[in-house]
């Protein structure tokens, strides 16, 4: 390995983790500090932000900071070091219309501009590490893609009650990656998307909650605010064109006429956290209502919803997720007791974080073994059964074919990523290495080539 | 951000940084977020100011602090109740008084208070002339320690009038 790749590759190692750091930090915090920094900070805000709840207070509206958003590392390469690398990598475009059989096995790049579902919803922790070494975030398109594209255009004509997948698989087979494709697939295929890629964050005690007398569950209204951003900036268009068809009203926030686009509604809970639950919910069931665009609810780390959270209430005991108001809205979705008139629900089993596992009711409901020995007299939640009832499985196969690695790998090389000589033997002993398992073939076969 | 005299430093978690007040170690700091309801991983300067008002109100006398709310939740097939419920009665047909809920955040003391309990307990074992009392007079240690070696820190800490 002579100078200037050692070089190229300590750099690239700096940028990258800089890049990973970037895109793993914590979302914005709520609230203020000390009566007299606010008061500073009042000072120097311009007028024309407007009134917002004193109780629950954004610290920027508009961009603010994107938890596990993706940027593009196209740009950042000034450096004289790079400039032998290769321009953009022409990956085809995320088109639904080209994906054919023919497609099992091709690379295609994702969009990612502003308005994009990868950039605005971000990404999961790990596919985050992948993606930030390359260029423009990419996917391959496995037969299990195809399948799960057919399965929502088939959902795309029924009610969402009757649509309701869980895609399911071996740790590291790659059931994070097929729902973003899924997520991709429906947002350019005119569908209404809403994607929580992180669902662990709603339930680790990361954000504020407040207790509500009138739903009596646990109010999470940054994270409220925060899906209702996302999903206003994806989906602007839809929205716009929809029509809310009853007046709703707010103590302090005023009344949304009958009549008025659903867009309003959205910016409303976007600019006041503290009403952004209800405004969720209501904009949630407007949605089911319609018939113009199908919906898709797509959730990773679905199983963390089922689990017991990590927030306490006042006594001191762990909050249940269904009794948090953001698990509460998707768990009722997921088990068919809310439905969209037409669209999907699709979620995605995560292995990554050991403290919430897949709890026994939703694994039963799936019809998975389970990772440990259960007895008939072990307790089963009732209510965790009725909001698995009717999930039904996807399962992700455990490894990629020949082809579908073969192409990943010759994506990795065209960005130069690894740093060793990218022959057919390291491809394949790679590959046995691994034994196909996509997260194995990434990290210790493809990424730890930078250690060298 | 300063709180009843202690610097709490902006960016600290406000879990660890509750534990800087004499009295209040890491189980009573979360006891204490969860009584708020602020999340575990809040920080000083996340603060709004109600829950500022209503941690410094409860820091400055814990004994005299409200009760946690009650927060009752449902599962999925329970709907919420609108009417209020009718009170059980006794068997004199008196209504039965609600099972009151220990609550172990009004039993703490802290800071100065906590000091003074620690002086009077000494004070109070010097007074009977016990052998804890003679220990601490003498600034040995009082728990069965080694003195031939070591003791340093009870002949620096143990007094009669023990700084806390």
């Amino acid at each position: 390995m002579n100078v200037l790749s050692v070089a190229n590759s300590s750099a690239r190692r700096r940028l990258a983790a800089s890049h990973a750091i970037a895109l793993l930090a914590p979302a914005r915090q709520f609230g203020t500090s000390s009566p007299a920094l606010a008061k500073a900070a009042a000072k120097k805000a311009p007028a024309s932000q407007g009134k917002k709840s004193a109780r629950f207070k954004n610290s920027g509206s508009g961009e603010g900071k994107k938890r596990g958003a993706l940027t593009p590392l196209s740009g950042k390469f000034d450096h004289p070091l790079f400039k032998d690398r290769p321009g953009p990598s022409n990956l085809p475009a995320f088109h639904p219309e080209t994906f054919t059989p023919d497609s099992v096995g091709k690379a295609v790049g994702f969009p990612a501009d502003k308005s994009s579902a990868i950039n605005a919803f971000g990404v999961p922790k790990g596919i985050a590490k992948e993606l930030v070494h390359l260029e423009r975030p990419f996917s391959i398109i496995r037969g299990v893609s195809l399948e799960t594209f057919d399965t929502l255009d088939k959902a795309a004509t029924q009610s969402s009650a009757n649509s309701r997948f869980v895609l399911t698989g071996k740790s590291g087979s790659g059931k994070s990656h097929v729902l973003l494709q899924a997520v991709n697939y429906c947002a350019t295929n005119n569908w209404i998307v809403l994607y929580v890629p992180r669902a662990i964050e709603w339930m680790n005690s990361s954000s504020a909650y407040v207790y509500d007398t009138d739903t009596k569950t646990f109010l999470q209204p940054n994270i409220a605010s925060d899906v209702l951003r996302q999903l206003a900036t994806v989906n602007a268009s839809s929205l716009q064109s929809l029509v809310i068809d009853s007046d709703v009203s707010f103590d302090k926030a005023g009344t949304i006429t009958a009549g008025s686009n659903i867009d309003q509604l959205a910016h409303l809970g976007i600019k006041d956290a503290s009403i952004a639950p209800k405004v969720l919910r209501i904009l949630l069931e407007e949605l089911g209502k319609q018939t113009k665009y199908p919906v898709l609810l797509a959730i990773d780390d679905v199983q963390a919803l089922y689990c017991t959270s990590k927030y306490r209430d006042p006594q001191f005991n762990y909050i249940k997720g269904f009794n948090l108001s953001m698990p509460r809205l998707m768990l009722e979705y997921a088990g068919g007791m809310k439905s969209f008139a037409r669209g999907a629900v699709l979620g995605a089993l995560s292995t990554a974080d050991t403290t919430f596992r897949i709890p026994l009711p939703l694994t039963e409901a799936l019809q998975l073994t389970p990772d440990r020995p259960v007895s008939a007299y072990e307790k089963r939640s009732a209510d965790l059964a009725l909001y698995s009832k009717g999930l039904r499985p996807i399962p992700i196969p455990e490894r990629l074919e020949v082809n579908e690695a073969a192409s990943l790998f010759e994506v990795w090389n065209e960005n130069k990523a690894l740093h060793t000589v990218s022959t057919d033997q390291f491809f394949l002993s790679t590959y046995s290495q691994t034994s196909g398992n996509p997260r194995q073939f990434v990290l210790r076969g493809l990424l730890s080539t930078l250690a060298s | 951000m300063i709180i009843l005299g202690r610097n709490l430093p902006d960016h600290k978690a406000l879990k660890v940084a509750l534990t800087a007040f004499y009295g209040i170690g890491l189980h009573t700091s979360e006891r204490l977020l969860a009584r708020l309801q602020i999340h575990d991983r809040a920080k000083v300067n996340s603060l709004t100011q109600t829950q500022l008002t209503n941690l410094t109100a409860f820091l400055s006398s814990p004994s005299t602090s409200p009760p946690p709310p009650r927060t009752p939740c449902f599962g999925p097939t329970a709907r919420p109740v609108l009417r209020a419920a009718k009170p059980k009665l006794g068997k004199d047909g008196q209504p039965l008084k609600e099972r009151a809920i220990r609550d172990p955040l009004s039993e703490i003391k802290i800071e100065s208070e906590l000091r003074r309990e620690i002086r009077e307990n000494i004070a109070h074992h010097r007074m009977i002339g016990s052998y804890v009392g003679r220990r601490h007079a003498m600034g040995l240690p009082v728990r069965g320690q080694n003195t031939r070696t070591n003791a340093k820190t009870a002949k620096k800490l143990n007094k009669i009038e023990r700084r806390g």
